[in-house]
């Protein structure tokens, strides 16, 4: 053998497969052949590993089975624990990527809002391509007149209610802004618009975008009980058809509030043969309810003195003895005194006379809310006030306790009540007396009571 | 009785030439691995182990295998003594256990990890190489491993079995053993 083919013998070294004439011809080389030599010696480390049973067993076993295909292989690998590992680490790393990206694009809802329904109304004519008339212009020279009756300002119909509520998001409100922009720019006699008119979109489409939108606007009916159908001087009726006319002005100044156009609901008592003599406070509701109103005014106008008109109606005959030219000549110049008088007493009365009533009735329970007395001004206030109520109903809240003039409640600033705010407590309707808030939390308040009777747990308490 | 006295005198005589010449390659062998002063040393306690121990081991292709298994024992020998005096790195004596006769976890791991590095190797080895492999560990001899394969020649079995060894051990790093 020469030296290469020794060599060759290594691989059966470990594994004790030389025979002895092969294992001589390695060994007498390798004392001969330093590199021989010292190859054997590493050699050695193989053979000592292989000569145990159990490696060996092992390793026989390993080699009779069929060499892996490779995705055998593969799914070996991937078995592995490092490569699970690794594996889920990578699954949790993009499943918490994937939640965070998904939360960040949802749309945040800023705020929940209700259109105005005359904004809606403003906005349309740009997406349906029809034109917004101006109102008649009969009926604002009848409004302002006042010849009609209590008659309402130009007033755009009321917009779909499917199109009342939206979530305003972000994005919302920078589109609505660039409509609202959109809009400024069409040229107003396109559409039949004032300057005046397309500002009022504007800035009602811009309020859109605000967290705190108004409400629409509640609809109000005002029914005018006159007074007996008495022959009389045109001045009265005049003086009556003033102060309606008034008075619905007055009520219209507030924001919010929309008064129905006297000669809709004129025309709706006249086609069901009604008149206002004959509506109690559930046929007046009936009627606020048929001109979807959420509230109906009751107006009277009452005279406080006997007015010269009336007595001039019933003025006695003339005596005896006095001729008839004479009774005639006496009459004429009563009667003129007595315009004289009408006249000036209707300038005091329209001016501060006690002159009318007002009753509210909510349409939607026909309670009777409030019945107020006094001048115009007065009643029109007083009635703003009650149509606030209707809006924003007071909540009632229950007395938790009471010791002494110290009485807690069982609501507190998340029913709208603050430090100094006064509330009456009642008892079955009647009036014990009032409250004045001193402490308050969000559920409960405490004030000082003051009133004639002793208030006790259960009683209720509004707030004024 | 004459006869005897001399086969037994030309055993001796080989046995000293063939330890001769063991000293002559171990020195070089462990001098390649610890130095020249130790590797003498080296070699001197192998020759000592080989009279005191293994006195009766005369026939020089025992005494190969046996010498160079003595030699991988001092050297590992020498390489622990080393690590207890600091040579190589500072351990104190404390935190070095007594040996208590029996296999060391750390050489029980080396040992696990060693054959498990073999299994991987061997699994990216060629049909005919596994078979081989797998022959020899059953204990044939490469004149049956001829006959199982119908091989032409013995030398083709030996030029098979050379170039699978020079890949199972490129495939394990160039070395049985992992380094320490």
């Amino acid at each position: 053998m020469n030296r290469e083919d020794v060599h060759k013998l290594l691989g059966g070294y470990a594994t004790g497969t030389l025979t002895e004439e092969e294992r001589k011809a390695l060994f007498s080389a390798a004392l001969e052949d330093q590199e021989l030599f010292e190859v054997l010696a590493d050699e050695d480390a193989l053979r000592e590993m292989l000569a145990e049973p159990v490696t060996r067993r092992r390793l026989i076993a390993d080699l009779t089975e069929e060499n892996p295909s490779f995705w055998e292989a593969a799914w070996a690998w991937l078995r592995r624990p490092p490569v699970l590992a690794l594996a889920g680490t990578a699954a949790v790393v993009v499943g918490t990527f994937t939640a965070v990206w998904l939360r960040r694009e949802a749309p945040v809802e800023l705020a929940q809002v209700k259109r105005p329904a005359a904004v809606r109304e403003e906005a349309a004519p740009r997406e349906s391509e029809s034109v917004v008339k101006p109102e008649p212009l009969a009926r604002t020279e009848a409004f302002r007149s006042g010849g009609g009756g209590v008659a309402t300002p130009p007033r755009l119909p009321v917009s779909k209610p499917e199109a009342k509520e939206k979530a305003v998001t972000l994005k919302d409100a920078d589109a609505l802004s660039a409509r609202g922009r959109d809009e400024e720019r069409q040229p107003v006699g396109e559409l039949g618009r004032t300057e005046a008119a397309a500002k009022k979109v504007e800035g009602a489409i811009r309020s859109d975008a605000a967290p705190a939108a108004p409400a629409a606007p509640l609809r109000v009916v005002v029914l005018n009980s006159p007074s007996p159908p008495v022959p009389g001087p045109a001045s009265q009726r005049q003086l009556e058809a003033a102060m309606a006319t008034q008075f619905g002005q007055k009520l219209n100044q507030p924001p919010g509030y929309a008064v129905v156009d006297q000669r809709e609901v004129d025309k709706y008592l006249a086609d069901r043969k009604l008149t206002n003599q004959e509506l109690d406070a559930s046929a007046a509701a009936g009627v606020g309810r048929a001109l979807k109103a959420d509230a109906v005014v009751v107006s009277n106008f009452v005279q406080t003195q006997n007015a010269p008109e009336v007595q001039m109606q019933t003025a006695p005959a003339p005596p005896a003895g006095q001729s008839a030219d004479s009774a005639i000549l006496k009459q004429g110049q009563r009667m003129r005194k007595a315009q004289e008088q009408n006249q000036a007493r209707s300038q005091v009365q329209s001016q501060a006379g006690n002159l009318m009533t007002a009753e509210v009735i909510d349409t939607r329970n026909e309670a009777r809310r409030f019945k107020a007395a006094g001048n115009v001004d007065q009643v029109a206030s007083q009635v703003s006030t009650q149509l606030a109520q209707i809006r924003n109903p007071r909540p009632w809240i229950n007395v938790r306790s009471v010791s002494g003039a110290t009485v807690v409640l069982e609501g507190g600033s998340r029913l709208g009540i603050g430090v100094g705010t006064r509330l009456d407590v009642l008892r079955q309707g009647r009036l014990l007396g009032e409250v004045t808030v001193t402490t308050v939390t969000e559920d409960t308040a405490e004030g000082t009571f003051t009133g004639p009777d002793v208030p006790r747990p259960g009683d209720q308490a509004h707030s004024k | 009785m004459a006869t005897v006295s001399l086969f037994a005198y030309n055993m001796r005589v080989d046995r000293d030439d063939t330890l001769k010449r063991l000293r002559e390659r171990i020195v070089s062998f462990a001098a390649s691995r610890v130095g020249r002063d130790p590797a003498e040393d080296l070699a001197q306690e192998v020759l000592v182990v080989l009279e005191e121990k293994y006195l009766h081991v005369t026939a020089m292709e025992e005494l190969v295998p046996l010498s160079l298994q003595i030699v991988r024992f001092k050297l590992a020998g020498f390489r622990r003594k080393a690590l207890r005096h600091g040579e190589y790195s500072s351990v104190s004596v404390d935190d070095v256990p007594l040996a208590d006769g029996h296999e060391s976890p750390l050489s029980t791991l080396e040992r696990q990890e060693k054959l498990e590095r073999l299994r991987q190797a061997l699994t990216h080895l060629g049909e005919r190489c596994r078979e081989l492999f797998r022959l020899k560990l059953e204990g044939r001899t490469f004149a049956e491993i001829q006959r199982h394969f119908g091989a032409a020649s013995i030398n083709t079995v030996y030029t098979w079995d050379f170039r699978c060894r020079k890949e199972l051990l490129d495939r394990m790093g160039g070395k049985w053993e992992a380094e320490s």
